[in-house]
């Protein structure tokens, strides 16, 4: 990794921590490109004696892209959410891939779709669900950010609270909300 | 359903969440008597919510989170075929298997002896260039060292499919940890052994090799009672002499095999690893062989979440760990309190320095720390303790136990020359000198402080006792010179004094004192750390003057001069609080945040648990971590603190007062509603008690007290708070106008929120009417902004209340 990588992704991580919405943007598009070489590394390298999970994966990202000097541990907690994004987006591409595979289209397989086949994803029609969120996300961004946070960063209550800028009893509260809608919204289309 | 009710019924649902399943349809049947639909909505999501529970929905993330290995080796690569010989040698068994490869006994075909040799090997099918690598790296490594406790190399090779092998020493042995349980070693005879172990790391650092992966499970205890380092696997040789290096990228994959309970902060974090890597982990084993757990346990964390732990938690004492340990695994509750006893004290110290946060603060090499160890089991002064005069005059006496009687009667007497005497019949050494020198200051400073109350006694003052104010004045005039005391004397009696005008909140006068210490240095060269201290004097009382930049200047310097000098740590951990008390009254919580952590090593490290420092940097790193969103930990550092205070002030003692506001405060934030309560009275209560029932700061607690309740609808009781904290304030002595916003403002805004709430409408007017105007040509205080809406809100109320057949056009 070259320094100046690093220090853009931190420079940004800086500006949206401080306001830059656009810098979410940019920080998204960056690290998305870096988490499919990664990850795609990662899975091919690690054989039988190592699990993948998203944390680890993330941490492993969050390592090689940020200087981890400059940042705060708070900060960390917006890379984290910033990769609990992309994971959901990583994961949706990989299953509509699928789908289409499955349909007989014409689709080139990236590295990590491979990698991804083989390790046990939960996916309850990961599709709709993506579909709910956008949805939700129109009635309500917190629920559904929460959701991103946790079911696809596989962050804990303590990061999502940092991130949201809401308590942790809260957190809680607002996740059997969110929780019971998409429930409540998939039972019906399904 | 419009969004907004959809809404309102999330909002109701989070609050029927909290009510047990009883009481819910009451509640719902009274709250949305009149919304049927949401209402409806409601009952559909708690249906959901159950329904989605029971079946798991969204449990687990997407991908399920499993943790890194946390001290096992990896489990085994796919190499299931037994090979015959590697070379010349022939395979006997496999011995076992790790993350880099396989290990086999093995034993050389043409040996007449038979000698059993350990075969390492890169698995098969792995066919892994990075592995290959590594393994020829251990292969290098090992052929630099040559000593009796590295296992040993013979030989290497290549098999016919081109995996690479070594042949070394068969070690047979037991984990060191092992071994000392089985052995039921002592406490001595387990320092004993670890300090063999430092032995053989520090011949590995002075061959510029680090291990970076030292557990009991590569330390290994022969039947001899030998010990042998294994595993070199994820050694380092270091490319120069400035003992450091960076871990380049292709290496941090490695960091996955890394043994999170006994991996370094820097490890941990991908830094830089230097010797005092090797050390951390050495402070690690130890812990775990005098106490039988590490010191923090990263059991199913994450590299990530382990390495937020291990910068944030300091290390707990080996000695308490001892003592509380779990009574299953130690049935003898006696034996591990007997136990955590011998650790207190030098054993204590000598952990913790190794286990300390910054690489620069631990013992620079394993030689280092083996010298401490060394000076433990000899009764000698430890490195890790430097420091106080009582400590080294225990020590003295610990050596010296026929001297020990006769002095401790010199003592009792307090006649130095006699001292001198005692020793004269040996050759004085350089620290017994000192020691005596550190006696006579001491006994100056006394009969100074002891000048203090005799001028405040009835006698002296002709039968009028003086107050303590004027009683420290009159003792400082007679300070104008020397009084015939050696500079260094006279320069700390100077600073004592400065300190004693600080505490009474004279910072005039406070300064002076300082400043005339500090010049003391133009005739005589003083230490660091008595300078370090008159700093400290000048930055607190600038800081108190506000005159943030100069105090940053000072305080800074004098930590420095700490921090060298190393000969003063209480007066270390003062200079630290005051720093960080710096930063946090400019709520400079990230400068805040390193220093708090290292002030938390000292007070861990340190034994004097009646030093209202250690206190002070316990609500310290409280308010930081509170800060940073680390409510919990905040509330336990601060509960530490109170008990603490109150062991040493007693438990009425007014100090109190501010942390339980402060508990409060965190109590209210985590929705603890009632234990806030609680605080916020028993706050009140210990002002009250010690200052009188006027006392202006009760109207803190007092109006958080009012505004919760107000919050929590017991509108009654919130009322009579807020009356009884306005009463305070009017009647409060000592509140010039410049406080009245601040006290009765604070008050009055949440009475007026109150009333304003119960419709009192005009009430609040008449309370707030004048003020406001008044205090917005003064003041920029965000009270008055919130004053002013509330006032204005009242206003528009009463205004359209007046003309009741008022009808819109």
């Amino acid at each position: 990794m070259t320094t100046h990588v690093s220090t853009e992704v931190t420079d940004l991580l800086l500006a949206w921590r401080n306001g830059r919405q656009e810098a979410l943007a940019e920080l998204m598009e960056f690290v998305y490109s870096r988490l499919l070489r990664i990850g795609g590394a990662y899975l091919k390298d690690e054989r039988a004696d190592h699990t993948l999970d998203a944390a680890a994966l993330v941490h492993e990202c969050y390592l090689r892209l940020v200087q981890q000097e400059r940042v705060r541990w708070q900060d960390r907690a917006h890379f984290f959410a910033v990769a609990a994004r992309l994971m959901r987006r990583v994961l949706l591409d990989h299953a509509r891939r699928r789908e289409s595979l499955k349909r007989g289209s014409e689709i080139a397989k990236i590295p990590l779709d491979e990698a991804m086949d083989s390790f046990p994803i939960r996916q309850p029609q990961l599709i709709a669900l993506d579909q709910a969120l956008h949805d939700l996300e129109a009635k309500d961004s917190q629920l559904s950010e929460l959701v991103v946070l946790r079911y696809f960063g596989g962050m804990r209550k303590e990061e999502v609270s940092e991130v949201l800028g809401i308590s942790s009893a809260t957190v809680s509260r607002r996740w059997r909300t969110a929780r019971a809608w998409l429930f409540e919204y998939l039972s019906e289309d399904g | 359903m419009n969004i907004k009710d959809w809404r309102r019924a999330n909002e109701l649902f989070e609050e029927v969440l909290d009510l047990p399943e009883e009481e819910q349809k009451a509640w719902l049947d009274q709250t949305c008597s009149d919304q049927p639909s949401i209402r409806e909505e409601i009952e559909r999501r708690l249906k959901a919510d159950a329904a989605a529970e029971a079946r798991n929905f969204l449990a687990e993330p997407v991908i399920p989170s499993r943790t890194l290995s946390t001290g096992e080796p990896s489990p085994v690569l796919a190499d299931s075929a037994k090979p015959d010989h590697f070379g010349p040698y022939r395979v006997l068994g496999e011995i076992g298997r790790g993350g880099m490869g396989v290990v086999y006994a093995a034993q050389r075909v043409d040996d007449t002896f038979h000698r059993k040799v350990a075969v390492k090997v890169m698995a098969a099918g792995s066919g892994d260039d990075e592995l290959a690598r590594r393994l020829r790296t251990e292969r290098r490594i090992l052929a630099l060292l040559e000593h009796p406790n590295i296992a040993r190399i013979y030989d290497g090779g290549t098999t016919e499919d081109g995996r690479p092998y070594f042949v070394m020493e068969h070690v047979i042995g037991v984990p060191i940890d092992e071994y000392c349980s089985a052995h039921r070693l002592s406490i001595r005879q387990r320092v004993t052994l670890i300090r063999r172990v430092c032995a053989a790391v520090d011949y590995a650092h002075r061959n510029l090799v680090i291990h970076r992966d030292l557990k009991p499970s590569n330390i290994l205890i022969t039947e001899e009672g030998d010990v042998k380092l294994l595993d070199f696997g994820l050694a380092k040789v270091l490319e120069n002499e400035d003992q450091r290096e960076r871990i380049s990228e292709a290496t941090v994959p490695w960091r996955q095999r890394l043994t999170l309970n006994y991996a370094s902060p820097e490890q941990l974090r991908g830094q830089a690893v230097s010797t005092a890597s090797d050390v951390y982990s050495l402070g690690v084993i130890l812990f775990l062989l005098l106490t039988g757990t590490h010191p923090r346990s990263f059991e199913g964390l994450s590299p990530w979440e382990a390495e937020q732990k291990i910068g944030s938690d300091p290390p707990p004492r080996a000695s308490v760990r001892a003592k509380s340990r779990n009574p299953i695994a130690h049935p003898v509750a006696e034996e591990s309190i007997k136990i955590g006893r011998q650790l207190e004290g030098d054993l204590d110290a000598i952990v913790l320095k190794a286990l300390r946060f910054d690489p620069n603060a631990r013992y620079r090499s394993a030689d280092q720390f083996a010298e401490d160890l060394n000076r433990y089991l000899s009764a000698l002064p430890v490195a890790a303790r430097r420091g106080t005069f009582r400590y080294r005059l225990g020590k003295l006496l610990q050596r010296h136990s026929l001297a020990a009687a006769t002095t401790a009667v010199v003592l009792v007497l307090g006649i130095a020359l006699t001292v001198s005497s005692v020793f004269s019949a040996n050759r004085l050494s350089q620290s017994q000198t000192r020691l005596l020198e550190e006696q006579a200051k001491l006994e100056r400073t006394q009969s100074f402080l002891l000048g203090v109350f005799q001028q405040a006694g009835p006698y002296v003052a002709e039968g009028v006792p003086l107050t303590l104010r004027e009683a420290v004045d009159a003792q400082a005039e007679r300070l104008s010179d020397s009084f015939g005391a050696p500079p260094e004397v006279y320069a700390a009696t100077l600073t004592t004094l400065g300190w004693v005008y600080f505490e009474l909140g004279s910072l005039d006068q406070a300064l002076d004192l300082h400043e005339r210490a500090l010049a003391v240095r133009q005739e005589s060269s003083l230490s660091d750390g008595a300078l370090a201290g008159i700093l400290d004097g000048i930055a607190a009382a600038l800081r108190e003057q506000w005159q943030f930049d100069r105090a940053d200047q000072m305080s800074s310097e004098a930590l420095e001069l700490h921090r060298r000098s190393e000969e003063n740590p209480p007066g270390l951990l003062r200079s630290l609080n005051h720093r960080v008390k710096l930063f946090c009254l400019q709520k400079n919580w990230d400068l805040a945040d390193p220093l708090t952590v290292e002030a938390m090593e000292l007070v861990r490290i340190r034994f004097d648990d009646n030093d209202p420092e250690s206190a002070i940097a316990l609500v310290q790193r409280g308010q930081v971590l509170k800060h940073l969103g680390r409510r919990d930990d905040a509330r336990q550092l601060y509960q530490e603190a109170e008990a603490l205070f109150a062991r040493i002030y007693g438990p009425r003692h007014p100090i109190l007062a501010p942390l339980y506001n402060n508990l409060g405060v965190i109590e209210e934030e985590a929705e603890r509603f009632h234990s806030a309560e609680k605080y916020w009275r028993r706050s009140d209560a210990q002002y009250a008690t010690a200052f009188g029932d006027d006392f202006y700061d009760r109207v803190i607690p007092l109006t958080h007290l009012g505004r919760l309740l107000h919050h929590t609808g017991a509108v009654e009781r919130a009322e009579t708070a807020l009356r009884t904290s306005l009463e305070v304030a009017v009647r409060s002595p000592a509140l010039g106008p410049r406080h009245e916003i601040a006290y009765w403002g604070r008050s009055a805004v949440a009475l007026g929120a109150l009333l304003a709430a119960t419709g009192r409408c005009s009430e609040v007017e008449a309370l707030l009417g004048t003020k406001v105007e008044e205090w917005r040509i003064r003041s920029k205080n965000p009270l008055i902004g919130e004053a002013q809406a509330l006032l204005e809100d009242c206003r528009a109320i009463l205004e359209n209340a007046i003309p009741e057949n008022f009808e819109p056009k």
